[in-house]
Protein backbone atom coordinates (compact mmCIF):
# COMPACT_ATOMS: atom_id res chain seq x y z
CA UNK A 1 0.00 0.00 0.00
CA UNK A 2 2.40 2.33 1.24
CA UNK A 3 0.43 4.91 1.31
CA UNK A 4 2.42 7.27 2.81
CA UNK A 5 5.45 7.33 0.62
CA UNK A 6 5.27 10.80 -1.70
CA UNK A 7 1.77 11.68 0.08
CA UNK A 8 2.46 15.48 1.35
CA UNK A 9 1.73 16.57 -1.46
CA UNK A 10 -1.71 17.39 -1.94
CA UNK A 11 -2.72 20.41 0.75
CA UNK A 12 -5.77 19.82 2.65
CA UNK A 13 -8.70 21.78 2.38
CA UNK A 14 -8.69 22.65 -1.84
CA UNK A 15 -10.79 20.12 -3.29
CA UNK A 16 -12.00 20.70 -6.99
CA UNK A 17 -16.04 21.42 -6.80
CA UNK A 18 -16.28 18.26 -9.82
CA UNK A 19 -15.02 15.49 -6.71
CA UNK A 20 -18.08 16.29 -5.10
CA UNK A 21 -20.75 14.54 -5.68
CA UNK A 22 -23.89 16.40 -7.29
CA UNK A 23 -25.75 17.64 -4.22
CA UNK A 24 -29.06 16.86 -6.09
CA UNK A 25 -28.16 12.77 -5.49
CA UNK A 26 -29.84 11.36 -3.04
CA UNK A 27 -28.77 7.83 -2.34
CA UNK A 28 -25.61 5.67 -3.43
CA UNK A 29 -25.22 1.82 -4.27
CA UNK A 30 -22.55 -0.32 -5.07
CA UNK A 31 -21.10 -3.02 -6.97
CA UNK A 32 -17.98 -5.18 -6.86
CA UNK A 33 -15.82 -6.05 -9.73
CA UNK A 34 -13.70 -8.56 -8.85
CA UNK A 35 -11.08 -10.95 -10.94
CA UNK A 36 -7.46 -11.63 -10.42
CA UNK A 37 -4.79 -9.01 -10.86
CA UNK A 38 -4.26 -7.43 -14.48
CA UNK A 39 -7.57 -9.17 -15.19
CA UNK A 40 -8.55 -5.19 -16.34
CA UNK A 41 -10.58 -4.25 -13.11
CA UNK A 42 -9.23 -0.94 -12.60
CA UNK A 43 -9.14 -0.28 -16.43
CA UNK A 44 -12.76 -0.97 -16.41
CA UNK A 45 -13.76 1.08 -13.29
CA UNK A 46 -11.63 4.22 -14.60
CA UNK A 47 -13.13 3.82 -18.38
CA UNK A 48 -16.62 4.39 -16.88
CA UNK A 49 -16.25 6.55 -14.09
CA UNK A 50 -16.65 10.07 -13.83
CA UNK A 51 -13.80 10.06 -10.78
CA UNK A 52 -10.01 9.56 -11.59
CA UNK A 53 -10.24 5.94 -9.97
CA UNK A 54 -9.34 6.10 -6.00
CA UNK A 55 -7.82 3.74 -3.74
CA UNK A 56 -9.07 3.08 -0.06
CA UNK A 57 -8.69 0.11 1.77
CA UNK A 58 -10.94 -2.95 2.82
CA UNK A 59 -10.56 -3.78 6.65
CA UNK A 60 -10.50 -7.73 6.93
CA UNK A 61 -11.62 -7.83 10.67
CA UNK A 62 -12.27 -10.84 12.79
CA UNK A 63 -15.63 -10.51 14.10
CA UNK A 64 -16.22 -11.09 17.79
CA UNK A 65 -12.15 -10.54 18.49
CA UNK A 66 -12.09 -6.72 19.07
CA UNK A 67 -14.36 -5.79 21.68
CA UNK A 68 -12.88 -4.60 25.06
CA UNK A 69 -9.43 -5.14 24.15
CA UNK A 70 -7.84 -2.41 23.29
CA UNK A 71 -4.29 -3.66 21.98
CA UNK A 72 -6.52 -5.64 19.37
CA UNK A 73 -7.60 -3.61 16.34
CA UNK A 74 -3.96 -3.47 15.20
CA UNK A 75 -3.65 -7.25 15.71
CA UNK A 76 -6.60 -8.39 14.20
CA UNK A 77 -7.39 -6.69 11.46
CA UNK A 78 -5.60 -6.11 8.07
CA UNK A 79 -5.75 -4.36 4.63
CA UNK A 80 -6.28 -4.73 1.04
CA UNK A 81 -6.16 -1.74 -1.56
CA UNK A 82 -9.26 -1.24 -3.16
CA UNK A 83 -9.54 0.62 -6.07
CA UNK A 84 -12.70 2.14 -6.81
CA UNK A 85 -14.93 4.74 -9.38
CA UNK A 86 -18.08 6.05 -9.33
CA UNK A 87 -21.00 7.05 -11.63
CA UNK A 88 -23.53 9.47 -11.44
CA UNK A 89 -27.29 8.15 -12.96
CA UNK A 90 -29.65 10.57 -13.89
CA UNK A 91 -28.11 12.92 -11.03
CA UNK A 92 -30.11 11.05 -8.66
CA UNK A 93 -28.22 7.88 -7.95
CA UNK A 94 -24.56 7.70 -7.38
CA UNK A 95 -23.16 4.21 -8.08
CA UNK A 96 -20.18 2.87 -6.82
CA UNK A 97 -17.98 0.50 -8.28
CA UNK A 98 -15.60 -1.12 -6.36
CA UNK A 99 -12.31 -3.42 -7.61
CA UNK A 100 -11.98 -6.19 -5.31
CA UNK A 101 -8.81 -8.70 -5.31
CA UNK A 102 -9.89 -12.44 -5.92
CA UNK A 103 -6.84 -14.62 -4.53
CA UNK A 104 -8.00 -16.69 -1.59
CA UNK A 105 -6.78 -15.11 1.04
CA UNK A 106 -8.41 -11.67 0.65
CA UNK A 107 -11.89 -13.50 0.99
CA UNK A 108 -12.58 -11.69 4.64
CA UNK A 109 -12.53 -7.90 2.97
CA UNK A 110 -15.16 -9.68 0.57
CA UNK A 111 -17.38 -9.89 3.34
CA UNK A 112 -17.41 -6.69 4.53
CA UNK A 113 -17.69 -5.39 1.23
CA UNK A 114 -20.73 -7.38 -0.23
CA UNK A 115 -23.14 -5.90 2.46
CA UNK A 116 -25.77 -3.96 0.26
CA UNK A 117 -23.86 -4.66 -2.67
CA UNK A 118 -26.02 -5.15 -5.68
CA UNK A 119 -23.82 -7.72 -7.02
CA UNK A 120 -20.72 -7.91 -9.08
CA UNK A 121 -19.23 -8.16 -12.24
CA UNK A 122 -16.53 -10.99 -12.42
CA UNK A 123 -13.89 -9.94 -15.14
CA UNK A 124 -12.12 -13.00 -17.02
CA UNK A 125 -9.10 -12.97 -18.68
CA UNK A 126 -9.33 -16.39 -21.05
CA UNK A 127 -5.65 -16.27 -21.42
CA UNK A 128 -5.39 -17.32 -17.78
CA UNK A 129 -8.91 -18.77 -16.74
CA UNK A 130 -7.42 -20.56 -13.65
CA UNK A 131 -7.03 -17.54 -11.88
CA UNK A 132 -10.68 -16.33 -11.91
CA UNK A 133 -11.93 -19.65 -10.47
CA UNK A 134 -11.05 -18.23 -6.66
CA UNK A 135 -13.33 -15.29 -7.33
CA UNK A 136 -16.43 -16.87 -8.80
CA UNK A 137 -16.26 -20.03 -6.10
CA UNK A 138 -15.73 -16.51 -3.38
CA UNK A 139 -19.34 -15.15 -5.48
CA UNK A 140 -21.20 -18.27 -5.48
CA UNK A 141 -20.09 -18.91 -1.64
CA UNK A 142 -21.15 -15.42 -0.57
CA UNK A 143 -24.84 -15.83 -2.70
CA UNK A 144 -24.03 -12.45 -4.69
CA UNK A 145 -25.68 -12.55 -8.02
CA UNK A 146 -23.33 -11.42 -10.66
CA UNK A 147 -22.26 -11.44 -14.63
CA UNK A 148 -19.17 -12.50 -15.50
CA UNK A 149 -17.59 -10.22 -18.35
CA UNK A 150 -15.05 -11.81 -20.49
CA UNK A 151 -12.34 -9.00 -20.87
CA UNK A 152 -11.01 -9.39 -24.88
CA UNK A 153 -7.12 -8.72 -25.03
CA UNK A 154 -6.14 -8.56 -28.38
CA UNK A 155 -4.32 -11.79 -28.07
CA UNK A 156 -7.05 -13.33 -26.31
CA UNK A 157 -7.87 -16.80 -27.96
CA UNK A 158 -11.37 -17.81 -29.33
CA UNK A 159 -13.44 -19.57 -27.18
CA UNK A 160 -17.02 -20.66 -27.66
CA UNK A 161 -19.45 -19.55 -25.06
CA UNK A 162 -20.28 -23.40 -24.28
CA UNK A 163 -16.85 -24.14 -23.66
CA UNK A 164 -15.92 -21.42 -21.66
CA UNK A 165 -19.34 -21.75 -19.08
CA UNK A 166 -17.84 -24.96 -18.86
CA UNK A 167 -14.24 -24.35 -18.04
CA UNK A 168 -15.87 -21.49 -15.72
CA UNK A 169 -18.67 -23.90 -14.27
CA UNK A 170 -20.94 -21.43 -14.56
CA UNK A 171 -24.78 -21.96 -13.51
CA UNK A 172 -27.03 -21.72 -16.58
CA UNK A 173 -28.37 -18.95 -15.46
CA UNK A 174 -25.10 -16.42 -15.33
CA UNK A 175 -24.94 -13.89 -17.82
CA UNK A 176 -21.57 -14.32 -19.85
CA UNK A 177 -20.81 -11.53 -21.85
CA UNK A 178 -17.60 -10.05 -23.45
CA UNK A 179 -16.32 -7.01 -23.00
CA UNK A 180 -13.03 -4.34 -23.57
CA UNK A 181 -12.78 -2.37 -20.63
CA UNK A 182 -11.01 0.37 -22.63
CA UNK A 183 -13.85 0.99 -24.19
CA UNK A 184 -16.99 2.63 -22.61
CA UNK A 185 -20.01 1.90 -24.20
CA UNK A 186 -18.70 -2.08 -24.10
CA UNK A 187 -17.99 -1.61 -20.52
CA UNK A 188 -21.75 -0.29 -19.73
CA UNK A 189 -22.99 -2.80 -21.63
CA UNK A 190 -21.31 -5.36 -19.28
CA UNK A 191 -22.98 -3.39 -16.42
CA UNK A 192 -26.47 -3.21 -17.87
CA UNK A 193 -26.50 -7.22 -18.31
CA UNK A 194 -25.28 -7.48 -14.61
CA UNK A 195 -28.39 -5.55 -13.47
CA UNK A 196 -30.79 -6.53 -16.29
CA UNK A 197 -29.45 -10.02 -14.39
CA UNK A 198 -30.26 -9.00 -11.30
CA UNK A 199 -33.62 -7.55 -11.87
CA UNK A 200 -34.75 -11.26 -13.36
CA UNK A 201 -33.13 -12.48 -10.15
CA UNK A 202 -34.95 -10.24 -7.80
CA UNK A 203 -37.96 -10.97 -9.71
CA UNK A 204 -37.75 -14.60 -9.13
CA UNK A 205 -36.77 -14.80 -5.67
CA UNK A 206 -40.13 -12.73 -4.90
CA UNK A 207 -42.56 -13.28 -7.27
CA UNK B 1 13.82 4.09 6.35
CA UNK B 2 13.87 6.69 9.33
CA UNK B 3 11.52 9.83 9.46
CA UNK B 4 12.48 12.78 11.63
CA UNK B 5 9.33 14.84 11.71
CA UNK B 6 11.90 17.64 12.55
CA UNK B 7 13.49 17.58 9.36
CA UNK B 8 10.17 17.10 7.30
CA UNK B 9 10.06 20.80 6.17
CA UNK B 10 6.70 20.59 4.99
CA UNK B 11 5.54 22.33 7.67
CA UNK B 12 2.81 19.94 7.73
CA UNK B 13 1.11 18.38 10.67
CA UNK B 14 2.42 15.15 9.76
CA UNK B 15 1.12 13.16 12.42
CA UNK B 16 3.21 10.10 13.39
CA UNK B 17 0.44 8.88 15.50
CA UNK B 18 -0.99 5.24 14.39
CA UNK B 19 -4.21 5.60 13.44
CA UNK B 20 -6.29 3.67 16.20
CA UNK B 21 -4.35 6.12 19.06
CA UNK B 22 -6.91 9.03 16.77
CA UNK B 23 -10.02 6.66 17.25
CA UNK B 24 -8.65 6.22 21.01
CA UNK B 25 -8.51 2.39 20.07
CA UNK B 26 -11.85 1.61 18.83
CA UNK B 27 -12.31 0.24 15.78
CA UNK B 28 -15.23 0.50 13.23
CA UNK B 29 -17.87 -1.97 13.99
CA UNK B 30 -16.00 -3.30 17.25
CA UNK B 31 -19.17 -1.88 19.45
CA UNK B 32 -22.70 -2.62 19.07
CA UNK B 33 -23.40 -0.66 15.54
CA UNK B 34 -22.64 -1.27 12.23
CA UNK B 35 -19.81 0.69 10.23
CA UNK B 36 -21.14 2.89 8.37
CA UNK B 37 -20.58 1.79 4.32
CA UNK B 38 -18.15 2.37 2.52
CA UNK B 39 -20.91 3.90 -0.15
CA UNK B 40 -22.73 5.94 2.48
CA UNK B 41 -22.47 9.98 1.71
CA UNK B 42 -21.78 12.41 3.93
CA UNK B 43 -21.87 15.95 3.88
CA UNK B 44 -20.77 18.31 6.82
CA UNK B 45 -23.74 20.08 8.28
CA UNK B 46 -21.90 23.83 9.32
CA UNK B 47 -21.87 23.22 13.10
CA UNK B 48 -18.62 24.66 13.90
CA UNK B 49 -16.62 22.60 15.56
CA UNK B 50 -15.20 23.58 19.26
CA UNK B 51 -11.86 25.19 19.04
CA UNK B 52 -9.93 21.84 20.84
CA UNK B 53 -11.11 19.86 18.35
CA UNK B 54 -8.66 17.07 17.25
CA UNK B 55 -7.65 17.60 13.68
CA UNK B 56 -8.68 14.51 12.38
CA UNK B 57 -12.43 15.66 13.12
CA UNK B 58 -11.32 18.81 11.41
CA UNK B 59 -9.82 17.60 8.55
CA UNK B 60 -13.17 15.37 8.10
CA UNK B 61 -15.01 18.11 8.22
CA UNK B 62 -12.79 20.48 5.77
CA UNK B 63 -12.98 18.09 3.55
CA UNK B 64 -17.08 17.30 3.61
CA UNK B 65 -17.97 20.69 2.34
CA UNK B 66 -19.83 19.04 -0.51
CA UNK B 67 -21.07 15.54 -0.69
CA UNK B 68 -18.86 12.45 -0.97
CA UNK B 69 -18.81 8.65 -0.34
CA UNK B 70 -16.88 7.41 2.78
CA UNK B 71 -14.05 5.88 0.69
CA UNK B 72 -13.71 8.75 -1.46
CA UNK B 73 -13.35 10.75 2.91
CA UNK B 74 -10.88 7.90 2.91
CA UNK B 75 -8.95 8.09 0.17
CA UNK B 76 -8.79 11.90 -0.10
CA UNK B 77 -7.16 12.12 3.53
CA UNK B 78 -5.37 8.80 3.39
CA UNK B 79 -6.74 7.57 6.46
CA UNK B 80 -7.85 4.23 6.36
CA UNK B 81 -11.63 3.54 6.01
CA UNK B 82 -11.56 1.72 9.87
CA UNK B 83 -10.88 5.42 11.18
CA UNK B 84 -12.39 7.17 9.17
CA UNK B 85 -15.69 5.07 10.17
CA UNK B 86 -15.38 5.98 13.73
CA UNK B 87 -14.59 9.69 13.55
CA UNK B 88 -17.47 10.07 10.97
CA UNK B 89 -19.61 8.23 14.03
CA UNK B 90 -18.37 10.67 16.51
CA UNK B 91 -19.53 13.83 14.30
CA UNK B 92 -22.80 12.48 13.27
CA UNK B 93 -23.23 11.65 16.65
CA UNK B 94 -22.66 15.48 17.31
CA UNK B 95 -24.28 17.10 14.66
CA UNK B 96 -21.47 17.90 12.40
CA UNK B 97 -21.98 15.82 9.59
CA UNK B 98 -24.69 14.61 7.99
CA UNK B 99 -25.07 10.76 7.05
CA UNK B 100 -27.19 9.73 3.38
CA UNK B 101 -27.50 5.67 4.00
CA UNK B 102 -26.77 3.35 0.77
CA UNK B 103 -30.19 3.10 -0.81
CA UNK B 104 -29.68 -0.72 -0.67
CA UNK B 105 -28.80 -2.36 2.57
CA UNK B 106 -28.04 -5.96 3.34
CA UNK B 107 -32.11 -6.10 4.83
CA UNK B 108 -33.53 -4.31 1.57
CA UNK B 109 -30.98 -6.77 -0.29
CA UNK B 110 -33.12 -9.46 0.55
CA UNK B 111 -36.45 -8.23 1.08
CA UNK B 112 -36.95 -7.20 -2.33
CA UNK B 113 -39.24 -4.37 -3.66
CA UNK B 114 -36.99 -1.10 -2.45
CA UNK B 115 -33.87 -3.25 -3.98
CA UNK B 116 -35.99 -3.74 -7.05
CA UNK B 117 -36.70 -0.30 -7.40
CA UNK B 118 -33.07 0.87 -7.34
CA UNK B 119 -32.27 -1.78 -10.08
CA UNK B 120 -34.68 0.01 -12.63
CA UNK B 121 -33.22 3.67 -11.78
CA UNK B 122 -29.89 2.45 -12.06
CA UNK B 123 -30.16 0.42 -15.35
CA UNK B 124 -32.44 3.56 -16.61
CA UNK B 125 -29.24 5.70 -15.99
CA UNK B 126 -26.65 2.93 -16.90
CA UNK B 127 -28.88 2.73 -20.26
CA UNK B 128 -28.69 7.17 -20.54
CA UNK B 129 -24.82 6.70 -20.57
CA UNK B 130 -24.50 4.82 -23.67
Amino acid sequence: MGSRTGSEAPAAGAVADQAYVDSGVTGSAKILVVGPMGVGKTTLIGTVSEITPLSTEAVMTRAGQLSDRPAGPAKTTTTVALDFGRITLDSDIVLYLFGTPGQQRFLPAWKELARGSLGALALVDTRDLEASFDSIGHLEDLDMPFTVAVNHFPDSPRHGEADLRTALDLLPHTPLVVCDAREHTSSVRALISLITHLIESATERTG
Amino acid sequence: MTWDPQQDGSGRDASPVRPYVITGGRAAGAADAEPLPLEALVVATGLPLPPQTQPEYRRITDRCRGLLSVAEVSAHLELSPGVVQVLLSDLIAAGHIQARPPLTTSESTAAGDPYRDVLGKVLHGLENRL
